[in-house]
């Protein structure tokens, strides 16, 4: 359920909606037990109807609104998710995307501060999706070897 | 980092974390985080940095209790037209049969490597941590503390010898007995008791075990050692040997602490690490023991976690000697 829930997450970037996500797709594996295909993977046939169901809801707009009002406050008392870092962590972070090479930046700035979808950054830039893919990969990667002394000091309770 | 975890494809990381992967990239994702310990810690390092800058909420995971329950009462009143041709089964009998599904699912997941949910006639208990710590009774009385990310599987009524099957870390407490020897399946080694109280480590390079008292056996790649109290034996995989070290150093602890807060005053954290770490922590600012974290820690040195804890709370630490100095105007 967990790894559901998160891949739900990274697509609507909401928690009740990837909750609302994952239990709908387990009911309907419930509705569906008889029909399913015994040599098909659960997992697989799981984690195809949670993505269909995420796209769905993006789509609809009226459903989003719906998550967008109900969005959690963060709560007062110090919750240690992945969201908090102290405030050198939160420089240094800034200061390796600040050098990431020009093309590379703007492609990791329109995907992860203007939430472009990879398609959208590749048509408005006039290149390919692998493009885009190669290019917020090779963030991730100077991301992670620029930070690898500061990232072992994070510390990570998460309901992951 | 001397020893990294298996990276995973930078690209592929990428895409799942910015919600463009596939299902079938998405599965790639979760089998890689569910191969090793290390890969899971990386993973929420990676997310961390990723995810700063978003706004938003961070991820958090649901409530088990409350999702399952709630599907429980989804079930009891379908709000769907039910398939014709069905008879259903009595309102228990549902939500009952829909768990046992689940339960076997989740056990399907949580076994990397298998296509088919384990029906065994012999029924395998299996535990699986994430974050935590858990305690586990075996059926001889003996007792499993797992560390984060990891898991045992044991049969749940023994046949003759008693065997467990771990992946990650944990600490044992064996019950005595000659008759069935107590063993432990750590990825290629095996690791044979007689009745002790001993540590083991594994990672994608090396399985370490620590004997604390009495006498262990470990077996792997051919080569076979026989551990007596203090003594730690570590298994290389590629080299397919195990040498033996002693004393075993201190720095893997002897058993696996739990230390888990959920909402935890700063008072009782401070109690529980007087505790564990047989310090004494005074607060020069007393308001401070009304602070609340949430934080889980496994394995770790007490700076670790005052570090920890002064960043989360923005509070200061100092130390000396026994005794641990918490100050401060007020948490964040």
């Amino acid at each position: 359920m967990e790894g559901l829930h998160r891949y739900a997450w990274t697509i609507l970037r909401n928690n009740e909606a990837a909750r609302d996500a994952v239990q709908s797709v387990f009911l309907k594996l419930w509705e569906k037990r008889s029909t399913l295909d015994e040599q098909q993977s659960v997992q697989s046939w799981l984690y195809t109807s949670v993505y269909n169901f995420c796209l769905n809801v993006k789509r609809n707009e009226t459903v989003r609104m719906k998550y967008a009002a109900e969005q959690q406050v963060q709560p007062a008392s110090a919750v240690y998710t992945d969201h908090l870092l102290s405030k050198e962590q939160q420089q240094q972070i800034r200061d390796a995307l600040n050098s990431l090479p020009p093309q590379c930046k703007l492609i990791f700035h329109k995907s992860r501060f203007e939430n472009m979808k990879y398609a959208a950054i590749a048509e408005e830039l006039g290149i390919s999706i692998k493009t885009v893919e190669a290019q917020i990969g090779k963030a991730l990667k100077i991301l992670r070897e620029r930070l690898s002394h500061v990232l072992a000091m994070i510390i990570l309770y998460a309901t992951l | 980092m001397s020893q990294q975890p298996h990276i995973i494809d930078d690209q592929l990381l990428a895409k799942y974390l910015s919600g463009e992967a596939s299902p079938e990239e998405a599965m790639q994702v979760a089998q890689w985080l569910e191969a090793d310990p290390g890969n899971m810690a990386l993973f929420h390092q990676i997310s961390a940095a990723w995810n700063e800058f978003s706004t938003g909420e961070p991820h958090q995971l649901p409530d088990k209790q409350l999702f399952w329950s709630t599907i429980k009462q989804q079930l009891n009143q379908p709000e769907k037209q039910q398939p014709s041709g069905k008879i259903w089964m009595m309102r228990i009998g549902i939500a009952a049969s829909f768990l046992l599904i689940i339960s076997l699912l989740i056990r399907h997941f949580n076994s990397p490597g298998n296509t088919q949910p384990p029906v065994t006639a012999d029924q395998l208990v299996h535990r699986q941590t994430a974050d935590d710590i858990v305690k586990e009774t075996l059926p001889d009385g003996s007792i499993v503390n797992l560390a984060a990310y990891s898991g045992i599987s044991y049969p749940a009524r023994w046949k003759g010898n008693r065997t467990v099957t771990l992946t990650g870390m944990a600490s044992f407490d064996v019950q005595s007995n000659a008759a069935d020897p107590f063993i432990v399946k750590a990825g290629p080694v095996t690791i044979k008791v007689l009745g002790t109280n001993f540590f083991v480590y594994q990672d994608s390079a090396e399985i370490k075990v620590n004997v604390h008292t009495g006498k262990v056996r470990m077996y792997g790649g051919g080569d076979s050692l026989t551990l007596l109290p203090e003594q730690q034996g570590i298994y290389d995989i590629k080299e397919k040997r195990i040498d033996l070290v002693e004393p075993y150093p201190q720095r893997l602890s002897k058993e696996v602490k739990a230390l888990n807060f959920q909402n935890t005053t700063l008072r009782e954290v401070a109690q529980a690490l007087e505790d564990h770490y047989g310090v004494d922590i005074i607060f020069e600012n007393r308001e401070l023991a009304h602070c609340t974290i949430s934080a889980g820690f496994d394995n770790q040195s007490l700076d670790y976690v005052l570090e920890v804890i002064s960043a989360t709370l923005n509070i200061k630490y100092r130390k000396d000697n026994k005794n641990v100095y918490l100050s401060g105007k007020s948490c964040e």
